[in-house]
């Protein structure tokens, strides 16, 4: 008896989880939260945790039930599988109109309680339902169930791409602000050249995964948001390795329910690496970086710049035998790996490994690599001076996350310190500096196609070349703004292991 | 003038109190057991979420009595969590939501499954009928009725009508609380 009915618990706890990925059921109806955790059994919507407790004190109040701490009765299951959150939308949001009435950011509690007081008490947009409405719901349910026995290891894996959109739509509140942020402290130095010049090369690369971005964007919020835009440059050579992104993507994202601030930054971090990176080592890390980008697009482009840049830095040159995309793909997609513990899990091994690692060096002023430096003095010290990003990043997602990304960093710049002072030195250059590498002329010019990748397949082969250039003009590099970048410099070259 | 001694020594002993009472809060999920909770500790009606595992207070509700309040999450599959907190308890809160007609009957075995348990033994219980505000919400006595409390024939028990969100009805709750779990320990 007990058993028949545990058995029944997991078919219909099964069930639920796939109706939860629907495209429509993978994010909270009320706030669009990603991942709802609980049911509104009142209306049959999916709904995350917040959410859940505004519902019940709404009045009357709305019962809710978790998915995971509850047990569904045969009949609430197929009363639910004619609802769902599509079903919602277009009986309780039927004459939505939002210019009338934005949603509220999810944020916002009180706002958020006071667009369901509408929605729910007053039934402002409130339209009946049919009985078409609720056999469509069905059918698309039920398809969903049936669907999900198949191939249901194979989504497990890759995520859905629906669901990163949707997140990035959520976010992109957030991102907008991120810009403003970002960009400031950075100045429009680091940055915007970047990005420009992303732009006109993104063009070619881009199309691909715009369309997947929703119209609403404005352009200067792409730009600065969409991780192409940085990182694009580079990808153009090697755009194929999206698959590994794209886990990666979907792990940011689910962080971000805690704190959405968080998830952003940490991707950021994860990826920002490879825009950087990859104008020292790039062609293969970026191409890498490029498939990933609409989930994690946003942060990318914003704090990538100083510290992650380091990260990938190091990757490109330990593959850079292997300059091939695919094979970068593959690189990066363990890199992805450990990036993701720090952000989203809070990867206590990796990144305790890499502080300590950076710390010795010389966190301050004296860290070899500059990029690794730069991402441990930004925690503790004083992250607005050197790394621009950073600050701006810090803002915007609070200090907790940025630690993980500089760990991240240092780690990362272990590998290939070269590589890191080369990619400051890309990102952060203003075109007048550009002279004082030889290299630089190409990166911030452009070689839309090449352009990050500078051309030598050979990641170690730019890194020299980079050296050389640094040691020319430490101060050239816009990142370095501070004394730090000076030392970082000669050290890099001095300590790095790869010289 | 013994009796204003007594009573002087009675003031001091609850003052400098042994420990406070441990004050078991349980009922079905969004009975309003985290609302109540909060609504004695900062007087405020806090927004809450589903709770996941417990929330304990350190609470004062009448003067000289101290308890900690212990509010363990009420959901379906948690609430075989909650004999762990049963042991030492002085006091069981059930909180139910009055307007919930339909999990009356689910409330009413929760109830017993937790007064069954030998750590609960004579253990008193004060129902707190939340929710008195809403419409439908059932009485006092016929909630003393649908969870069956006259069979509980070992153990004091009272049931007090509240809205823990304006606060009405929380306090005499506890007050009935504090009294009977002064009897309680002078019983043991």
């Amino acid at each position: 008896m007990a058993s028949n009915k545990k058995k029944q618990d997991e078919k219909h706890l099964k069930m639920l989880r796939d109706m939860v990925s629907l495209t429509s059921n993978k994010q909270c109806f009320d706030c669009h939260q990603r991942g709802p955790t609980y049911i509104n059994m009142t209306i049959g919507s999916f709904v995350c945790t917040s959410c859940s407790g505004i519902l019940r004190g709404l009045n009357p109040p709305h019962r809710v039930k978790s998915i995971s701490m509850a047990s569904f009765s045969p009949d609430e299951l197929e009363s639910l599988k004619s609802h769902g959150n599509e079903f919602c939308r277009k009986v309780y949001l039927a004459l939505y109109d939002s210019r009338s009435w934005p949603e509220p950011d999810s944020r916002d509690e009180q706002r958020v309680r006071d667009f369901m007081v509408q929605k729910y008490e007053n039934k402002r947009w409130y339209n009946a339902p049919t009985q078409e409405m609720k056999d469509e719901a069905r059918s698309i349910n039920e398809a969903a169930i049936s669907k999900k026995n198949q191939t249901k290891p194979l989504r497990s894996l890759l995520g859905d791409k629906t669901p990163k959109l949707v997140l990035q739509d959520n976010i992109s509140p957030q991102m907008n602000r991120q810009h403003p942020h970002s960009s400031t402290p950075v100045i429009g130095q680091i940055p915007l050249p970047t990005a420009a010049s992303v732009s006109s090369s993104n063009s070619t690369v881009t199309p691909t995964s715009k369309p997947q971005q929703k119209s609403g964007f404005d352009l200067l919020g792409e730009l600065g948001s969409d991780p192409f835009g940085c990182t694009a440059p580079a990808t153009n050579a090697s755009v194929p390795a999206t698959g590994g992104f794209a886990d990666f993507s979907n792990f940011n994202s689910q962080p971000i329910m805690v704190s959405s601030s968080q998830p952003v930054s940490n991707n950021t971090s994860s990826f920002a690496p490879v825009g950087t990176g990859s104008s020292a080592n790039t062609p293969t890390g970026l191409g890498a970086f490029t498939s990933i980008p609409n989930a994690v697009p946003p942060p990318t482009t914003t704090s990538n710049t100083a510290n992650p840049s380091d990260k990938y830095a190091a990757f490109a040159d330990l593959f850079a035998d292997v300059s091939t995309e695919s094979t970068t793909s593959a690189g990066w997609n363990s890199t992805n790996t450990v990036t993701t513990p720090s952000s989203g899990l809070g990867a206590a091994d990796t990144f305790g490994g890499t502080q300590n690692w950076g710390n010795p060096a010389s966190t301050g002023s004296a860290n070899p690599f500059s990029g690794g430096g730069i991402a441990n003095t930004q925690a503790p010290t004083a992250a607005p001076v050197i790394n621009p990003f950073a600050s701006g990043g810090q803002a915007m997602f609070g200090q907790p996350t940025q630690i993980p990304q500089s760990s991240a960093g240092d780690f990362f710049a272990f590998g290939s310190q070269t590589a890191q002072p080369a990619v400051a030195g890309n990102f952060g250059q203003f075109p007048s500096q550009n002279g004082g590498f030889p290299q630089t002329g190409g990166f911030n010019m452009a070689q839309p196609t090449s352009g990050f990748g500078l051309s030598q397949p050979n990641g170690l082969g730019q890194q020299q070349a980079f050296d050389g250039g640094w040691n020319q003009q430490p101060t050239v590099n816009p990142f370095m703004n501070t004394a730090n970048a000076q030392h970082m410099a000669p050290r890099g070259n001095t300590s790095n292991p790869f010289l | 003038m013994g009796l204003f001694l007594s009573k002087i020594v009675e003031a001091l002993t609850a003052f400098s109190g042994s420990d406070p009472a441990r004050i078991l809060m349980l009922g079905l999920d969004a009975a309003g057991k985290t609302t109540v909770l909060y609504k004695l500790k900062l007087n405020e009606t806090v927004c809450t979420i589903p709770t996941i595992g417990f929330n304990v207070e350190t609470v004062s509700p009448v003067k000289g009595v101290t308890f900690t309040v212990w509010d363990v999450g009420g959901q379906e599959k948690i609430r075989t969590l909650w004999r762990h907190y049963y042991q030492n308890a002085q006091g069981l809160v059930y909180v139910v939501d009055s307007a919930d007609v339909i999990r009356m009957a689910e409330a009413k075995e929760e109830l017993h499954a937790i007064c069954k348990d030998i750590q609960m033994e004579g253990v008193p219980v004060v129902i707190v009928a939340n929710k008195q505000d809403l419409p439908g919400a059932l009485k006092t006595s016929e909630i003393a009725d649908q969870l069956d409390m006259l069979s509980f024939r070992d153990r004091k028990w009272y049931v007090q009508g509240a809205c823990a969100k304006t606060g009405e009805g929380i306090y005499e709750a506890m007050t009935e609380m504090a009294r009977l779990t002064k009897l309680f320990q002078s019983k043991r």
